[in-house]
């Protein structure tokens, strides 16, 4: 990254910046300003943010639920016990990361179903496996708890103070390396596969490696909680792990936004000091819970966790300041386009039937988009134009027919294979991934870092926002503009556009008109437009097919197909029908 | 090390394996006696298993008509058995104390369909369930909180009833948790295609905003359904209590064999949720017979949820969930 | 008589349909006519109260609806023909009537399409989109409305089928019924019209009598190829 990006960037996050820094002299400070009780509460509270990292990891960013957290903590604490007994005692650090390792394969055997199944039936799964995994450790006791045996943690750690500054460690480097992983592609998939999984698959990235790390990464971390717990207790108990413990865990995480490092840190504080007060008061500590469970029923009526709700006021602030005193970005320049190649055509469709049942969505479709050029495909609402770009992307299953790219069939291939083969779309009722800025959306399209000033260029030729934005802040019609330039940074053989232009005002769209036209020669893909702009199209496009009740009923440039009278009946209805002919 | 990971993998199995062949070779051996005792340990499990099929009527009721799976529903009913406890124990009547229980199971239920209905109208099954899991730590703890988790004593339902078919015993309540199921079940399919108001429920349940532009009055019959829920579960609790031991937290946790019956209609079908529901009872009872398998009864559901789920899914659908 | 007064709709936070008058008389047909994505839909959805009204007035008879729920504005008489056939698809053909209606109301319903009569035990998800556009139709005049708005009923139907549906959206409104049709196919639906507005860009661009813009059918396509106002002579 360029510095003056960094500078950049520094500059506009100076409070976070402040109170990270004022948030880490107060963790060193900590342990000689507590007696030995409070320190362990406090070493208790990091131990917990474990849990709600790993919450916010799987359900936070991947949006899966998982009722099962603690069940993976069993795991890591019965695999430390396990190795202690048998004598592999390392530094206490290598044991809490084997841990988590441990837990990992189980986390893994999870993600399985969790590829088939979705959203509540995944939640189902996951409280099931709590449920047995509580009977399976009810059953068979962590090793060395028949014997009474005590396992002391490495003679560098032994120390309540370097413990604790030892789990605060490991929380900062797993908070560190869940950001990084945030700026990369698998952690834009993530939010991508919370969000769509349709949207994530046409980008070309795969929706399966995304569960399976979400859910390897959440069950590590989960691990680690139960090894840390050995650690600082010498032996525990399965009480620690029971089904109840993971809900009320999911129901915290979800109340303070766990996908966030400020998130899972009030998630640890408020998981081990509410009960603590509770208890001070003279008050049952479990009481704590009810007010977790509503708390988390608030955050989701008000659709944000306590984490997200303040980023996203202060998100939508910095971006208002931008936009009245925009800074002089550095804008660079549009790479190099696909280069040309020597097939007939960038899409060939031939004989394209797909049958829903009784009813013909497209009847023998024949279709050809030159290489280079801008093609339309309109027709009146129903006639089949969504399905016929459903069916080109890889997104129905059983169509008879041929379709070929550049020349080469790909109806064996996925979605995600097409995608990564140069086909790209956009989706009409728009699927830009809002919890990305627009430079990470665009990074996570065109599989490769791109420059800050790269993005500007793309943005500023379609008149797009900043690539700083997060597209949730912005409108959905812009949104659409941001996943046409996702798609163009693949630099694909060519772009399906579904409806581009909906949800623009008339000015808008005559620019995005004039765009597309440019396409070709900037970024070497053909554009296969879809839209109800006749002007859009007119101006825009070289060769116009029309489609009616799945058929072309005409195709040719756009003086021939206007003057088919088919085509306007198609539009209009026949002029002729009048109330005699009934 | 490394050996003995291996010698705990190989005993593991071994025992399993061989309880389940001890007593299939044992029956072989002893004939009439040993299928007694399976038929026995089946029977012992229908009681389970009615509970389940019960819980799983509400399940798909609550599903169909207010686009929420509640995991909360077990609880709503455990709360409603012991609120009947404390009254049956204070010395009221069986009957006036389960009529306040049953209410009670029905109150809590038709809250939260109030809550639904004013606070997350338009949200997604998944946001919602989400609300149901909050609900459920809420009503976990306050019952913990109220009742405790020690094994209460329950008055049985039908304690002097009993059939004896094929040498075994049938007791009173899983006559009653059977028939309760079949009963509802039967009964709630009849009124829901046989009446007027049925066929307007059923027509909410496919498409409520259409159902609510036509004048039909959804929020009436969605609370009406939650009311019904929620006795059902309580009525369900009841009879359950006394065989489970009547501990708060395992009651409440029962919504799991609820899921696996509601799973084996695919939410959709009625008798298919009673008698999916049975069936995990009756399989939870034979694992009974194996001594180390007998604390992984109720996990029977577990595996048959994951069983169905993936072959329900088989194809991908792309963000369509059910 | 349904009256809008200035009417806005959003969608995520934007603006569709925008400053919007218009009046839709008893015993008329009222045409909405308009490209996609002008917010047609949207702007009945806003009547029958599938989505909020942001801004503005609805009345209904009268009586100011903007805030009422949905039953409220079916019980006063308003019935929604909402786009796509939304049939209760489990239900037979029978039954989805029966949810609205029964005895009398119910029988005149089948008197009015007999094609369904013949279908009274089908399953809704099995009829021909003919049969279900019937159905749909039939259901929301069983309910007794005053006013009915109807959402693309041409969509996906053979012409032959679209002119019997429109000759009975006519016979409604000579029955008395307000009628509002939203159409793609706009010369069928001139055809049968009193007045006429078209929707461009969520705002009125055209309001004035059908026949005149039957009559002038150069000015119709201009308003739909080209995107641009037509002014109305009236």
């Amino acid at each position: 990254m360029p510095f003056a990006d960094v500078v950049v960037a520094a500059r506009t996050r100076l409070p976070a910046i402040l109170a990270v820094v004022a948030g880490l002299i107060a963790l060193a400070v900590l342990p000689s300003l507590l007696e030995s009780y409070a320190l362990f509460l406090a070493t208790s509270a990091a131990i917990a943010t474990f849990v709600a990292m790993s919450i916010g990891v799987v359900t936070g960013r991947a949006g899966m639920m998982s009722l099962c957290q603690l069940s993976f903590g069993a795991i890591g604490a019965w695999a430390v016990a396990y190795l202690n007994l048998h004598g592999w005692t390392l530094a206490t650090p290598l044991m809490v990361l084997l841990g988590g390792l441990a837990a990992v394969p189980v986390g893994i055997a999870l993600a399985i179903p969790a590829l088939r199944v979705r959203g509540i039936n995944l939640a189902i799964i996951t409280l099931g496996f709590a449920a047995f995994a509580e009977v399976f450790f009810s059953q068979n006791d962590l090793p060395g708890t028949n014997e009474g045996l005590f396992f002391p943690r490495s003679a560098t750690f032994l120390s309540d103070e370097s413990f604790y500054y030892m789990t605060c460690g490991l929380v900062l480097a797993a908070m560190v390396v869940l950001w990084l992983l945030g700026r990369r592609p698998v952690g834009g998939s993530w939010l991508g596969i919370r969000h769509s999984e349709r949207a994530v698959a046409a980008l070309g990235v795969s929706v399966a490696r995304a569960k399976i790390t979400s859910f390897a990464l959440s069950a590590f971390l989960a691990g680690m909680v139960g090894a840390l717990l050995v650690a600082q207790n010498g032996i525990i108990t399965v009480d620690s792990f029971r089904s109840t413990q993971s809900l009320v865990a999911f129901a915290v995480a979800i109340m303070v936004g766990a996908r966030y490092p400020e998130g899972a840190v009030l998630a640890g504080i408020f998981g081990i000091f509410v009960p603590e007060i509770l208890r001070q008061l003279g008050v049952n500590e479990d009481y704590g819970n009810i007010v977790f469970g509503l708390g988390m029923i608030g955050a989701l009526a008000g659709g944000a966790g306590m984490a997200e709700g303040w980023r996203a006021t202060f998100r939508r602030r910095a971006a208002q300041r931008e936009d009245e005193r925009p800074a002089a970005a550095a804008v660079g320049s549009i790479a190099a386009p696909r280069p040309a190649d020597d097939a007939r055509s960038a899409l060939r469709l031939s004989g394209l039937t797909v049958r829903y049942g009784s009813i013909t969505a497209l009847d023998g479709v024949d279709l050809e988009v030159a290489p280079g050029t801008v093609h339309a495909l309109i027709g009146p609402n129903g006639a089949g134009k969504s399905t016929l770009v459903d069916a080109v992307t890889g997104f129905i299953a059983g169509y008879d027919g041929e379709i070929l790219l550049g020349d080469t069939r790909i109806d064996r291939l996925s979605a995600t294979r097409r995608a990564r083969a140069g086909i790209r779309r956009t989706f009409q009722q728009g699927l830009a991934i809002p919890t990305l800025t627009v430079q990470r959306y665009i990074e996570l399209s065109a599989h490769r870092r791109m420059g800050r000033g790269e993005v500007a260029a793309l943005m500023a030729f379609l008149d797009g926002p900043p690539p700083g934005r997060t597209l949730a802040d912005v409108d959905v019609g812009t949104r659409r503009i941001v996943e046409v330039a996702a798609g163009l940074a693949a630099r694909p053989r060519i772009l399906l556009l579904d409806e581009p232009g909906a949800g623009l005002a008339s000015e808008e769209s005559v620019l995005l008109g004039a765009r597309l036209l440019e396409i070709p020669e900037r970024f070497g893909c053909s554009v296969l437009l879809i839209d109800h702009d006749m002007e859009l199209v007119k101006t825009a496009c070289s060769a116009i097919t029309v489609l009616d009740f799945g058929r072309v009923i005409a195709s040719g440039d756009a003086e021939e197909v206007f003057a088919h009278t088919a085509v306007v009946d198609a539009y209009l209805g026949a002029e002729e029908a009048s109330l005699s002919d009934a | 090390m490394f050996t003995s990971l291996k010698q705990t993998v190989r005993l593991s199995y071994k025992l399993t394996y061989e309880n389940l062949r001890t007593v299939g070779c044992v029956c072989q051996a002893t004939g009439g006696g040993c299928r007694r005792r399976m038929f026995e340990s089946a029977v012992s499990g229908l009681i389970t298993g009615s509970a389940g099929a019960l819980i799983g009527l509400c399940l798909v009721l609550t599903y169909r008509m207010a686009g929420v799976i509640n995991f909360a529903q077990a609880s709503f009913g455990t709360f409603g058995a012991f609120t009947m406890l404390q009254l049956y124990d204070a010395g009221w009547a069986y009957l006036p104390a389960a009529v306040v229980g049953l209410a009670t199971g029905a109150v809590l239920s038709v809250l939260l369909g109030l809550v639904m209905l004013r606070f997350f109208p338009e949200a997604s099954v998944d946001t919602k369930t989400g609300v149901t899991i909050g609900i459920l730590v809420t009503m976990l703890t306050a019952g913990l909180l109220i009742f405790g988790n020690d094994p209460h004593q329950f008055p049985a339902v039908l304690p002097n009833v009993s059939v004896t078919i094929g040498g075994v015993v049938v007791p009173g309540p899983t006559i009653a948790g059977i028939a309760l199921a079949v009963v509802l079940a039967a009964g709630l399919t009849a009124y829901l295609n046989g009446t007027r108001r049925g066929t307007q429920i059923r027509a909410v349940a496919s498409r409520p905003v259409t159902a609510e532009v036509l004048g039909i009055p959804v929020r009436g019959l969605t609370i009406a359904i939650w009311g019904a829920g929620g006795t059902i579960t309580a009525a369900a609790m009841l009879i359950i209590a006394p065989s489970q031991g009547g501990q708060y937290y395992q009651m409440s946790l029962l919504i799991l064999s609820g899921l696996a019956a509601a799973l084996c209609g695919l939410f959709r079908s009625l008798p298919a949720t009673v008698a999916g529901g049975l069936v995990i009872g009756i399989l939870g009872g034979l694992l009974t017979e194996s001594k180390s398998l007998t604390p992984y009864a109720d996990s029977v559901a577990f595996v048959l949820i994951l069983v169905i789920l993936l072959v329900s899914q088989r194809k991908e659908t792309w963000d369509a969930v059910r | 008589m349904l009256e809008l007064r200035d009417i806005r709709v959003d969608r995520g936070g934007f603006p569709i349909v925008r400053g919007v008058d218009m009046q839709i008389a008893p015993g008329a047909v009222t045409v909405l006519l308009g490209p996609n994505g002008a917010g047609k839909t949207t702007l009945l959805e806003a009547i029958s109260g599938v989505i909020p009204a942001a801004d503005g007035a609805i009345l209904l008879d009268g009586a100011d609806v903007t805030r009422a729920s949905r039953r409220r504005r079916a019980l006063g008489g308003l019935a929604h023909v909402e786009q796509g056939r939304t049939v209760f698809a489990d239900l037979t053909v029978q039954e989805n009537l029966e949810t609205v209606a029964e005895g009398d109301r119910l029988e005149r319903a089948f008197a009015l399409f007999p094609e369904l009569d013949k279908r009274r035990d089908v399953r809704a998800a099995l009829c021909s989109g003919g049969e279900q556009q019937m159905l749909v139709i039939a259901r929301a005049l069983a309910t007794d409305p005053t006013l009915v708005m109807v959402d693309e009923l041409s969509l996906g139907l053979a012409p032959v089928i679209v002119k019997r549906l429109m000759k009975v959206v006519r016979e409604m409104a000579d029955a008395g019924i307000g009628i509002l049709l939203v159409e793609q196919y706009a010369f069928q639906a001139l055809a049968i019209g009193d007045s006429a507005y078209v929707l461009n860009r969520g705002e009125v661009a055209f309001s004035g009598s059908a026949r005149e813009l039957h009559a002038d059918p150069a000015k119709l396509r201009e308003a739909y190829l080209h995107g641009e106002r037509a002014t109305s002579d009236a």
